[in-house]
């Protein structure tokens, strides 16, 4: 259940879903074609997901540039990669990037807005406490959990 | 992928089963035991029961006991989750008993209110009490109760406390009366949806439409895959549409809306009953615990149970016991006795052979899947029995999470992995804990390509230490590089995204000696099952090929491919023929040309590195069959085969170039 990836176009720079053939839907040959058009300006782009030669071309030249290759947007904001071990911040949300099915895994582990977590490290993963758990989880995705009023030391505040 | 679907086909239609229901290493398992006196047969990680568990319940009249795979939350994410929400569709439950972590209520909640909305009987027990005190969280249970209107039971499953009480209101047994009110715009979705299923007359599962609804608008692939099947197409479109207008009305995805409400009820809920939270974290056990995720520290700590594994497993096990049970044992006394009792009793001498002739079934089938793999294979499972009640598995999954990132994974590919290392087989079934497709094919791949199972090992490192310790070095450096390899490429050139690790570290424990001393029997058993058949089989096959002189022409057939491109003797073709049966059976065949003085070290390191990367044994190929696909099963050893012999055709030219071995 991943969330959606974007395509962009090598030659405009817009992004876009390649599932739905958006631009180039009543193409004959669309069904499992590996070419993809831009919504935008109708540029074919490789569709990596699909064609096995885009992904090898990709990891050859592991390149973001190719088609395909979804940059990185700026982060918005504090986020739990930011809060250093030993000390404890109040979660605000998620960004658009965490998946509600992942939102919902986490929220239900108690990462919930307005609540405090503890960060005990960041390396090599990122080990957080709420309640009486003790949580592992990649850095980056960490880097998905918006948070503030960040505070030192580890004591639990959620009953406060 | 299909679908594995263990509840429905052999439905047990009795009085109707209660449902163990909870988050992953709550206990579920120890309450199952302690309400049907039985122990699980396979319980495989923390927390994870991948097959299901059934049981009668020793004090419940006319009443199965099912215990479901861990679930953190509602709709179901990996597959063993989805077993979990198969059971609550499929199975004819009478009640549900939650078992819930006492001192994470919140959490336990979440999932209560979920449970209680699909309307069937609900027990809730608040297991782990004693761990609660110790950190000095104190729930008002008459409270919660209340609220809830259904029994909320204390318990601590490890010392049988509460057990009494838990069987006697799941006899009592009624449906939770409260109501969790969603935003206006879902509540009428709700009500249309339950209003069609009436119209369909879908009265068939016992789960309310109303938690069918909840589900299906969270979208939930199992409930999808329900409704497609009762409903079939038009009725099903309109469920579809329903969803994407209601969609299209809220800003927040449907999970996410649905959640929420679900949140601030569980929240309120919370602060009503929690008299005290704890004082949270101290001890020694969690120093400790946080010792083993230290970026320097928990590398020591893992050196050193590595070693700890490798001497009772390497040199305890494989050395020692193997060392009585061959040597003394079945070469000294059992075996000359029934060779003798064999010839005394049977008179004709194809018979004969055939039970303890050179390639006989006792005096090589059995002889060798007792006494060399069973000390091998009790002895891991001892020890992974000991790592996996400690707590130390998901911790090393949060050490290991880098290596995996390499490979296109995240540190839960681990737990398979480890296990791998004790039976290729048992490990592709525990691929479920996996939360996509694509990391389940991943590690299934890995696990069939490059590790070596312990009945392999044991055989390999007999081997290899033999000759010296580069020969162990090459050929762990070997298999090692080319499952970096393989892996990194294959998790490029597989569609789809790598999932971030998320996994919950529990509190380190002792383990409690008598579980994990059961917990091995079990699976030294389902091994024993496993082996002896293909044992038995692989001996027969050679004595047949042997008696009938097709092994000569077998021999000249891999001429070509043994000896021209491996530069193995030719004799070596038997070897690698069974190694299609078991792997570690062909290594057993190059081990007795070996102590005949027929290989040389080069040939050696050649010939284990090939064997190695052979597919593990008829079993596992099935289990890839029905785990995954027969195409995916074919699939893997068309690749896999080529491979190994490519791979040990180069490393016999490399080694034969630098002039190792010769």
């Amino acid at each position: 259940m991943n969330a959606v990836q974007l395509l962009t176009c090598p030659l405009c720079g817009h992004r876009f879903d390649a599932a739905g053939h958006v631009a180039c839907e009543s193409c004959p040959l669309q069904s499992g074609c590996q070419v993809v058009c831009c919504p935008a300006c109708g540029y074919q782009t490789v569709d990596p997901r699909k064609s096995l030669f885009g992904r090898l071309a990709q990891t050859l030249f592991n390149s973001s540039r190719l088609p395909g290759g979804a940059t990185r947007p700026d982060r918005v904001g504090l986020t739990l990669a930011d809060v250093p071990p030993g000390w404890r911040a109040r979660v605000v949300g998620f960004t658009d990037r965490v998946s509600p099915d992942r939102q919902a895994r986490l929220q239900a582990y108690g990462l919930i807005p307005n609540y405090w977590v503890s960060v005990v490290q960041h390396s090599p993963v990122t080990v957080v406490r709420l309640d009486n758990t003790e949580l592992a989880l990649e850095t980056e995705l960490a880097g998905e959990i918006q948070v503030q009023s960040i505070k030192e030391g580890l004591e639990d505040e959620n009953s406060q | 992928m299909h679908c594995h679907t263990p509840s429905e086909p052999d439905l047990p239609f009795n009085e109707g089963s209660i449902a163990l229901v909870g988050h992953p290493n709550v206990g579920k398992s120890v309450i199952f035991q302690r309400l049907t006196g039985q122990h699980v047969a396979i319980a495989n990680y923390p927390g994870t029961t991948v097959e299901l568990a059934r049981g009668a319940a020793r004090d419940l009249p006319e009443t199965v006991l099912v215990d479901t795979p861990g679930v953190i939350t509602f709709p179901p994410q990996s597959e063993d989750e989805r077993i979990t929400a198969r059971v609550l569709l499929y199975e004819p439950l009478k009640a549900i008993l939650q078992v819930g972590d006492s001192k994470n209520l919140r959490r336990t909640l979440l999932l209560t209110v979920q449970l209680a909305e699909m309307g069937l009987p609900l027990v809730l027990a608040l297991n782990m009490m004693d761990e609660a005190e110790t950190r000095g969280v104190v729930v008002n249970q008459t409270l919660l109760a209340e609220y809830l209107s259904i029994p909320v039971i204390p318990t601590t499953a490890t010392r049988g406390q509460g057990v009494e009480e838990l069987n006697l209101a799941l006899q009592a047994g009624c449906a939770p009366q409260f109501r969790l009110v969603y935003p206006p715009e879902i509540e009428a979705a709700i009500a249309q949806f339950c209003t069609w299923l009436a119209e369909a007359g879908l009265l068939r599962t016992q789960v309310s439409p109303r938690a069918l609804a909840l589900l299906w608008l969270c979208g939930d692939a199992v409930t999808e895959a329900w409704l497609k099947e009762q409903l079939g197409g038009e009725p099903f479109r309109d469920l579809q549409a329903l969803r994407s207008d209601l969609q299209l009305s809220i800003v927040e995805p449907l999970p996410v809306a649905i959640q929420q409400a679900r949140l601030g009820y569980v929240e309120r809920l919370a602060s009503a009953v929690i008299v005290t939270s704890g004082h949270g974290w101290r001890g020694s056990g969690e120093r400790l615990g946080r010792l083993t995720t230290h970026p320097l520290w928990g590398l020591l700590i893992l050196a050193s149970v590595l070693y700890g594994l490798y001497w009772f497993v390497g040199v305890f096990g494989a050395g020692t016991l193997v060392g009585l049970l061959e040597e003394n044992l079945f070469s000294q006394v059992i075996n000359p006795w029934a060779v003798a009792g064999v010839n005394r009793l049977v008179p004709f001498p194809f018979l004969t052979d055939l039970l303890v002739g050179e390639y006989g079934l006792w005096t090589m089938g059995m002889t060798y899947a007792l006494a060399l793999i069973l000390p091998i294979v009790a002895t891991f499972f001892l020890a992974f029995g000991v790592l996996e009640d400690s707590g130390y598995l998901p911790r090393l999954a949060a050490l290991s999470n880098r290596l995996f990132q390499f490979l296109g994974l995240n540190g839960k590919a681990v737990l398979p992995m480890v296990l791998g290392l004790g039976c290729v087989t048992m490990a592709t079934l525990t691929t479920r804990v996996l939360e996509s497709k694509r990391e389940r094919l991943l590690v299934t791949l890995l696990l069939a390509l490059a590790v070596p199972c312990s009945a392999q090992l044991g055989v390999v490192m007999g081997l290899l230490a033999g000759i010296s310790l580069a020969a162990t070095l090459i050929w762990s450096g070997v298999v090692f590089l080319v499952l970096l390899a393989i892996g990194w490429l294959a998790a490029r050139l597989m569609p789809g995204e790598r999932t971030q690790l998320l996994v919950e570290l529990p509190p380190l424990r002792w383990p409690v000696l008598a579980n994990v001393v059961v917990k091995t029997l079990a699976r030294v058993e389902w091994y024993l099952k496993e082996v002896v058949p293909l044992f038995l089989l692989g001996t027969a096959l050679m004595f047949l090929l042997d008696k009938t002189g097709l092994l000569a022409s077998v021999i000249r057939l891999g001429e070509p491919l043994v000896t021209g491109w491996l530069g193995l003797p030719p004799q070596a073709s038997a070897a690698f023929l069974i190694g299609f049966l078991r792997r570690d059976f062909g290594a057993t065949g190059l081990f007795v040309m070996e102590s005949q003085g027929l290989l040389t070290p080069l040939q050696v390191v050649v010939a284990m590195v090939t064997i190695t990367l052979f597919i593990p044994c008829i079993a596992s190929v099935m289990m890839i069959a029905k785990e995954r696909s027969w195409s995916t099963a074919l699939g893997m050893v068309a690749l896999i085969t080529p491979l190994a012999f490519l791979v040990g055709g180069l490393l016999n030219r490399a080694l034969l170039f630098i002039g190792w071995g010769v």
